[in-house]
């Protein structure tokens, strides 16, 4: 890759989703700003963060985008996962009730975003120990059962949180690698950087962008 | 106070009496400099309090008059303080016309105040104050002077006052009319003297009274620009000191300007600064220690030109900023004034004939300006109506549900079984995080109660509707004008307005006209900055939502955001989509040359310092346009809203025809690429039918950079 320094070879576009108060605003800040934003606004339609990383000696861009948790919205919000290669499914681990509305936040995800979209179940708070109202072993239980990779963070310590964001990227890449994520959704051909382009419904949301 | 100054015959005997200073020979010259206003007090000294002593200068207006040089400069006379008449005296044995002087000083009003100062004997501070006003250049010196000497030198000092003091005493023996010297010293003996003005009791008068009348004389002397003040630096500790004032050293400047008077020092601003700046240039001024050669005439003379440029200086950067604060204040005040007026015209003219006035053009062009914040809430209640009918039975009755549930919820922790109890939920999560930075909409802050019994009575009333996120904004910005049953009454018939019935019922068709129609406005109003965002493919969706939900009150500031609510409270859902469009217009140059990521960015997190006025302006520009009636083909937000809803309900648009793969229709609704992809998401109807959204659809719904 002949990148220039702020170049990136692909953009991987994430959305965080679930229930409000759950802490995925402050978490998408964390993971972008290092900080939490302990008097955060709640998100009305979508919030957006972005950042670089690197997988494999490979810059790649995480274009994040952060969704209003009320249910009420989903209308609106649906449109917002399309072309995500990467779901990160945020639940509070002191409240069960967040955790109980997985599943249907997991339908969602699976059927508004492509097969091959990399879903990431995150329990935060995990540095409210003390009002833990869901075990680990519970939803590590339920992460396995569905396939979805599991970890407990805080964005409040940031523990964990770049390992979920890290995590998710590296196994796009590798679904890049091994092939089964077809690339060649870059049906636009060569395009300079970023082309976020995506075939119609099956390709996932990478963008190539070769320089 | 104001003391008598006669002729410059004493100056031969005050040179004696002050040998220990370089008297300027003008006294002209040096009173004209602000510069010298606040002299430096070295912290140790501040706070041990430094005293000044304010001498009225009489001879302002003989000051052209060379020959009187000493009046000018105004001599310290001994003073004591008359306990019965709460006054500074001159000491009796100077047979002093005092309060003639005072009297044709004009200063009187400021000896006398000062005089009232009371006696208690406590340690006076040192006002900031007085500086400004009186300080001057032989206080400069003079301090300079003590200061260097007082810590270490104390009987020398002694030593040398009392020579001095012996010298002065037969000099006011001599002549009454000596602008004379005054010796202070600090003193816990008290009582003020009244006996010889020379002995030992003089010396001792109570150092405190006098101070404290000198600070406060200072300090109600603003007026007086003829006035001369004199600082008598007091010792540290307590220690008895004395200090040898002498007539103004500055006076001595003969070339000086002859009409610049004893200007004193009107800004308080630079305080600092002149403070340090006169540390030095009132030192430049004195004679060297006598251990060193003593300065020629050459070096004394350039010493005190160096010393006068600097004051001009400062006189001049000083009336520089004086004049900039007088404009900022008249500026200021004619704000005011006007704020003041136009709250005159609410309360006294337009709100008690409300019916009458309130389509008068008057009353539109003051609501056009911003509505008074005093006035809001007594007329947004009025633009907004009740049409809902809204009794305060109906609240109460609401209100006290909400009680009930917003109680159980603390009781039984998590699990909310029924609908309302989830929303009741929401609203506590969601309070707390309204307005966070503000702090009174979190628990424990003043609004915590009022908004979750709003939003609670609310949702009780309104099962239907429910709590949205971005209702609680709304609820904060009307609680912030109103009292409860008002805005309860408000709110909710707010949230009955077309456009949030569609908003907050998520009623995807009605959405879809807003956003097509908004799309086709802005295409008109804004063809450049549309079409770049149709490129860069910045759906409207991703900062409309962010904006229209809240009525703006999470991306605005809160002043803003009311005078956006004051004329969408009047005009109509059309000014939200103006003003949107002014936001756009505002930023338009910055925008154009913006990707996705940036012009996103900074769609959803609006400059701070955003400015109403500047906004109006461009807001002004489309909403005039559609007033003015002109035969222009532009059509305004309404028109086109028309239109489109006109398409949809013809059967063009419809969540069966996509269903059913009839793209065709969509295509024939004319709308960006860019909106199309969010509308065509938002109108798939469910998630199982998701596969079946037409692949034209499909294909417009990449997001790109």
């Amino acid at each position: 890759m002949t990148a220039a320094p702020y170049n990136y070879s692909y953009i991987f576009k994430y959305i965080i989703i679930g229930d409000m108060g759950v802490g995925k605003s402050c978490l998408l800040h964390q993971f972008t700003e290092k900080k939490f934003l302990s008097d955060c606004p709640h998100t009305i339609g979508v919030e957006f963060g972005t950042r670089i990383i690197e997988v494999s000696g490979q810059k790649i861009k995480l274009q994040i985008w952060d969704t209003a948790g009320q249910e009420r919205f989903r209308a609106v919000t649906r449109s917002y996962y399309r072309g995500a290669a990467g779901a990160l499914m945020v639940y509070d681990i002191t409240r069960r009730s967040t955790y109980n509305h997985l599943s249907s936040w997991l339908t969602d995800a699976r059927n508004l975003t492509n097969p091959n979209t990399v879903i990431f179940l995150i329990g935060n708070k995990s540095d409210l120990e003390g009002q833990r109202d869901v075990p680990y072993e519970e939803a590590k239980a339920f992460a396995d059962e569905n396939g979805l990779t599991f970890l407990e963070c805080s964005a409040k310590t940031g523990e964990n949180v770049e390992d979920s964001f890290l995590e998710t990227a590296r196994k796009i890449y590798q679904n890049i690698m091994d092939g089964s994520l077809d690339l060649n959704a870059a049906d636009t051909g060569v395009q300079p950087k970023q082309t976020l382009s995506r075939n119609s419904g099956q390709t996932p949301e990478k963008k190539d962008c070769n320089c | 106070m104001s003391l008598p100054t006669d002729s410059d015959e004493s100056e031969e005997e005050l040179w004696v009496i002050s040998k220990e200073i370089s008297l300027p020979s003008t006294p002209r010259s040096s009173r004209s400099s602000p510069a010298l206003g606040p002299f430096p007090f070295p912290s140790s000294l501040s706070s041990s309090r430094p005293s000044p002593r304010p001498i009225i200068a009489s001879t302002c207006n003989s000051a052209s008059d060379p020959t009187i040089r000493l009046a000018t400069v105004l001599e310290n006379l001994p003073l004591t303080y008359n306990t019965e008449t709460k006054l500074l005296e001159r000491t009796k044995s100077l047979g002093v016309r005092q309060r003639n002087v005072e009297n044709e000083q004009g200063a009187a009003v400021a000896a006398d105040q000062a005089v009232e100062s009371p006696e208690d004997g406590s340690t006076p501070k040192f006002k900031r104050g007085h500086m400004r006003r009186s300080s001057y250049e032989s206080a400069e010196i003079q301090l300079n002077f003590a200061r260097r000497r007082t810590p270490n030198a104390n009987k020398k000092i002694s030593s040398q006052v009392s020579d001095v003091l012996s010298a002065s005493s037969s000099l006011n023996s001599l002549s009454h009319s000596l602008g004379g010297c005054s010796l202070v010293t600090p003193s816990t003996s008290g009582d003020p003297s009244t006996s010889s003005a020379m002995d030992t009791d003089f010396v001792d008068l109570s150092r405190e009274k006098i101070d404290e009348c000198a600070n406060e004389s200072v300090d109600q002397s603003a007026s007086s620009s003829e006035e001369n003040a004199q600082f008598l630096p007091k010792t540290v500790n307590g220690k008895k000191q004395f200090f040898l004032f002498s007539k103004n050293p500055f006076s001595r400047g003969k070339d000086a300007s002859p009409n610049s008077g004893w200007k004193l020092f009107g800004s308080n601003k630079n305080k600092e600064h002149q403070g340090a700046l006169m540390h030095t240039t009132g030192l430049i001024l004195e004679g060297r220690p006598s251990n060193l050669p003593a300065k020629s005439e050459e070096e004394a003379e350039k010493h005190r030109k160096l010393y006068q440029d600097l004051l001009e200086q400062n006189k001049r950067k000083e009336e520089k900023l004086l004049k900039e604060k007088k404009q900022a204040s008249i500026a200021q005040k004619r704000l005011e004034e006007q704020a003041a007026a136009a709250c005159r015209s609410w309360t006294e003219q337009i709100l008690p004939k409300w019916d009458k006035m309130k389509d008068s053009k008057r009353c539109h062009e003051l609501w056009w300006q911003g509505l008074p914040p005093k006035v809001r809430g007594k007329v947004w209640p009025l633009a907004i109506g009740n049409e809902l009918g809204i009794t305060e039975e109906i609240y109460k009755l609401h209100l006290n549900q909400a009680i009930t549930h917003l109680a159980e919820d603390e009781l039984q922790k998590g699990a909310p079984i029924s609908t309302l109890h989830r929303y009741i939920n929401m609203i506590t999560l969601d309070a707390s995080r309204t307005f966070p930075k503000m702090g009174i909409f979190q628990k424990g802050g003043p609004y915590y109660e009022h908004l979750l019994r709003l939003l609670g009575a609310y949702v009780c009333y309104r099962p239907d509707i429910g709590y949205v996120q971005s209702m609680s904004f709304i609820a904060a910005i009307i609680l912030l004008q109103m009292e409860p049953f008002s805005a309860f009454v408000a709110f909710s018939n707010l949230l009955h307005r077309p456009l949030q019935i569609a908003f907050f019922g998520v009623k995807q068709l009605e959405i879809t006209q807003y956003f097509i129609a908004y799309d086709r406005y802005f295409e008109q109003e804004l063809p450049d900055l549309h079409k770049h965002f149709d490129k860069i493919n910045l759906r409207p969706d991703l900062y409309l939502i962010d904006w229209i939900y809240p009525i703006y009150a999470k991306s605005l500031p809160l002043d803003v955001t009311c005078r956006i609510w004051d004329v969408y409270l009047k005009d109509g859902e059309e000014f939200l989509f103006n003003a949107a469009l002014g936001i756009l217009k505002m930023h338009q140059t910055e925008l154009l040359s913006m990707d996705f990521e940036d012009a996103l960015r900074f769609l959803t997190h609006l400059p701070e310092q955003l400015q109403a006025a500047q906004l109006f302006r461009h807001i002004e520009t489309f909403v005039r346009k559609n007033h003015g009636g002109s035969k222009a083909k532009r059509k305004t937000f309404a028109q086109i809203l028309s239109e489109v809803t006109e398409q949809i309900n013809s059967g063009v648009l419809s969540i069966e025809n996509l269903m059913n793969g009839g793209s065709n229709d969509l295509s024939t609704l004319k709308m960006s690429r860019s909106v199309s992809g969010f509308v065509a998401d938002l109108l798939s109807p469910t998630e199982e039918q998701q596969q079946n959204i037409p692949q034209v659809v499909a294909d417009c719904l990449t997001v790109t950079n």
